[in-house]
């Protein structure tokens, strides 16, 4: 069954893209088909995911006028995405117009309804909605698409006044989409170590919340080095430890022929960092995955009654 | 990190507290006829020569519940059966091919006002006669007295 999950927040550089393509990257090797898609008009799921930077009119005409949309196929085993880029920037000015004359927008339920794997009868299991900050009105078509909202945010006051934003933008679309339930709120970029910090933001976050969802107990580290690793070479976080291990054995082998050990293409991070990185991705995307299955046993539970 | 200067969220995100405004693109996102083609139900094949009209309900106002018994999880089909999908009010139908009920087809707000207008016409006539009853009693020592 498809669930589609937008990943928001108020706030820009709170770790949006970074954390949908990680999430994406690592269902989709657990063996579910996942497709992102990208609407932010800066388009930058390319450098995290490792495609060409496109300019998004593509989704911007499937949301405006509903044409088909061009999709990016095996960018990962099992993962597919519609790219965004700076055309998505018109779609707020279409809404407005229209709008004001009375005529509606296909939107971008339907535009992302039409797209199934290839090769296959199956659907996709997780469809992931990376967002921009600052645009309300692109926010909200996500939102009044989509059946989750994770969150993530920073630890500093202007990151977590950003929850307040999504918040309202949150209330605002659930007139048009009922079903959207926030799954859960994730601290992103925490510098590793400081579980001090972490415990003290993470029950504020509680309190904030207020038993509406769930924070998940997992953080996603801050690694500057690793984050320029994988940007620089497309690479999501558990992919960065695989190159690690091969460069490793690389390294080993190149000692033991007693050549030079240094390949002149070294990696900035250190091999134990990038696997404790790909560990919180694991981690975090167990959680999503068992937050939905709880939410829906839960939904399930409250019809029968 | 000091929670006490952030407000609480959980009505929000719950819907027990309403947003600040609302939605920008609601009036944007309207149902739109797309095909008169006959609508199969799974396991019901015999039905297949019925015609019916589907409509483009938009995916983001709650087209998720194909069957209105089960959770709304998971994406719907792009085209269901309208008598699936009108959920919660927000999508007025613009066909006429089905025999939607006259309540149906009534803007709500309109409904609503002609509603309160009828009650106020209701309240001014009461007023006018508890008024004249009233003056009528009042008056009643004053007309006896002219009349020894």
């Amino acid at each position: 069954m498809r669930r589609v999950v937008a990943i928001a927040n108020g706030k820009g550089g709170v770790g949006k893209t970074t954390l949908t393509a990680g999430l994406a990257g690592q269902v989709a090797a657990t063996g579910l088909r996942v497709l992102v898609v990208d609407t932010d008009p800066q388009g930058n799921m390319g450098r995290d995911l490792g495609y060409g930077l496109q300019d998004g009119s593509s989704l911007g005409l499937a949301i405006t006028h509903g044409l088909p949309l061009d999709v990016s196929r095996g960018v990962r085993d099992r993962l597919d995405v519609v790219p965004g880029g700076p055309a998505l920037w018109d779609i707020a000015a279409a809404f407005t117009s229209r709008g004001a004359r009375g005529a509606s927008l296909p939107g971008l339920r339907r535009a992302v309804d039409g797209v199934r794997p290839e090769g296959t009868d199956d659907d996709y299991d997780l469809v992931l909605i990376d967002t921009p900050p600052g645009e309300p009105i692109l926010q909200e078509l996500v939102f009044a698409s989509s059946d989750y909202l994770i969150i993530p945010t920073r630890s500093d006051e202007a990151s977590l006044d950003g929850l307040v934003v999504v918040a309202q933008r949150f209330a605002a679309a659930r007139a048009v989409n009922p079903d959207l339930t926030l799954l859960g709120v994730t601290l992103f970029g925490v510098r590793a170590g400081s579980t001090r910090l972490i415990k003290r933001v993470q029950s504020a976050l509680h309190e904030t919340l207020d038993g509406a969802a769930p924070v998940f107990a997992t953080s996603i580290r801050y690694l500057e080095s690793a984050a320029v690793d994988m940007r620089s070479r497309g690479l999501l976080p558990h992919e960065l430890e695989q190159v690690h291990r091969a460069d490793k054995s690389l390294r080993i082998n190149r000692l033991r022929q007693g050549a030079r050990v240094d390949t002149g293409d070294s990696l900035l991070s250190r091999d134990s960092s990038a696997a404790r990185l790909a560990s919180d991705y694991a981690e975090l995307a167990q959680e999503v995955l068992t937050a939905m299955t709880q939410k829906e046993a839960q939904a399930r539970v409250e019809v029968a009654v | 990190m000091t929670a006490t200067a952030r407000p609480n969220l959980g009505g929000l995100f719950n819907g027990t507290t309403p947003p600040d405004r609302s939605s920008s693109i609601a009036d944007a996102l309207g149902p739109r006829l797309i095909t008169p083609s006959p609508v199969v139900e799974r396991g019901d094949e015999s039905q297949s020569a019925e015609s019916e009209v589907t409509y483009a309900v938009e995916p983001e106002n709650g087209s998720r519940a194909a069957n209105p018994a089960e959770p709304s999880r998971g994406s719907g089909a792009t085209g269901q059966r309208i008598t699936h999908v009108r959920r919660g009010g927000t999508h007025t139908p613009t066909g006429r091919e089905h025999g939607w009920t006259a309540l149906e087809w009534i803007d709500p707000v309109k409904a609503v006002e002609h509603y309160f207008a009828l009650l106020q016409a209701v309240l001014d006539a009461n007023r006018e006669l508890a008024v004249g009853c009233a003056n009528a009693v009042s008056s009643l020592p004053r007309r006896a007295g002219m009349r020894r």
